[in-house]
């Protein structure tokens, strides 16, 4: 194969695999790696591939609002009660493995506990006030490290009032 | 439950409603979700739009993840660009438009977390929204999630062959768009 061939095909490999030998068909990467040790054209190819790969991952994407994930637990939470479920933050203690096809109705029929978490989310229908922690998803605490287990401890289910905490 | 459970326990757990499995998912792959979405949408609000949207489809509906068919990161990557393509094509059709205001805004608040100049950064947003929106997303998952195009193919719905040539047809319009950014970035790294 011809130099201006071979660099031709090469500079096709760049733009359809990309600069990182590691993306390239297996069968062509020994080959290609040869030649671009022994060509300077080839050299400078990958040198400009390598520049379009940095410049297109150095632009950052603008950071969340600052309560999204909030607002989605809380959303979620709001699913299940529209759906005559428990609330996800007080069921997730209450869920057991065994209910995985039809959970509605084992968490209803699961347990004491499981009533009084009803009742819990019948008063937060009507009170719609959670409390999440300043610490969840503030950046610095990750769900494993915050305390507790489940997503009633992690939010929190009590009133503003008596916590001074954000109403969502 | 391990204390780092893997993204398929993770799921398991979501179906049998556990609540935390679902906020650890939630803060594992946020990013990942709004990332897609800001590149395809191009606004910071669409994106936390199109985040709600596809985890809330986790929660009310987790057992349509099938492990089987691939690793989590790539269903949720292919979740996230059906429901930006979707917005696109309910448009929403001055949605890019609408949004270069905030193309062209400094996205980076902390200006020690800046990587490049905010006129360069501007100009590569620029470039990147003016592809053609499968181009755009094939570069999207390519460049900012690090998906194979293997991985890709199976996002898109496509072959790897339509993959590479709508990477190859990206990457020569960038090269060309980008020409003065590319040759400041190399002059740069000369010795």
């Amino acid at each position: 194969m011809s130099g201006n061939r071979k660099l031709a095909e090469f500079r096709e490999l760049l733009d359809r695999c990309g600069s990182r030998p590691e993306d390239w068909p297996a069968e062509k990467r020994e080959k290609m790696l040869r030649f671009c040790m022994e060509n300077p054209q080839a050299r400078a190819l990958l040198a400009e591939a390598r520049a379009l790969d940095t410049l297109l991952r150095a632009t950052e994407v603008p950071p969340a609002a600052p309560d999204l994930a909030a607002r989605l637990l809380r959303r979620a939470a709001d699913i299940d009660r529209e759906n005559g479920q428990v609330p996800p933050v007080v069921s997730a203690a209450a869920a057991t493995p065994a209910a995985n096809d039809n959970r509605p109705v084992m968490r209803w029929l699961a347990s004491g506990w499981l009533a009084a978490s009803l009742l819990v989310g019948i008063w937060l229908g009507f009170s719609d006030r959670f409390i999440v922690p300043s610490t969840l998803f503030d950046g610095n605490t990750t769900v494993a490290e915050a305390d507790g287990d489940t997503l009633t401890e992690l939010l929190g289910i009590v009133s503003s009032d008596e916590e001074g905490g954000e109403t969502l | 439950m391990r204390d780092r459970p893997d993204d398929d326990e993770l799921m398991a757990a979501v179906a049998r409603g556990e609540g935390t499995a679902f906020a650890t998912l939630l803060e594992r792959h946020l990013e990942r979700v709004r990332a897609i979405a800001w590149r395809m949408l191009g606004s910071a609000d669409a994106a936390d739009d199109v985040a709600q949207d596809v985890f809330l489809r986790i929660w009310t509906r987790p057992q349509t993840y099938d492990p089987a068919r691939g690793r989590f990161a790539a269903w949720l990557s292919r979740v996230a660009a059906n429901a930006c393509i979707d917005r696109l094509r309910r448009n929403e059709p001055g949605q890019l438009d609408d949004a270069a205001e905030e193309w062209l805004a400094d996205p980076a608040p902390d200006p020690e977390r800046r990587t490049m100049q905010a006129e360069t950064a501007a100009r590569v947003r620029a470039a990147i929204a003016a592809l053609p929106e499968r181009q755009r997303l094939a570069v999207v998952l390519s460049h900012d999630l690090g998906h194979t195009n293997i991985e890709i193919a199976r996002i898109m719905d496509t072959t790897v062959e339509a993959v590479e040539s709508l990477l190859g047809r990206a990457r020569r319009r960038l090269k060309t768009e980008l020409r003065g950014e590319l040759a400041a970035g190399l002059k740069d790294e000369e010795p």
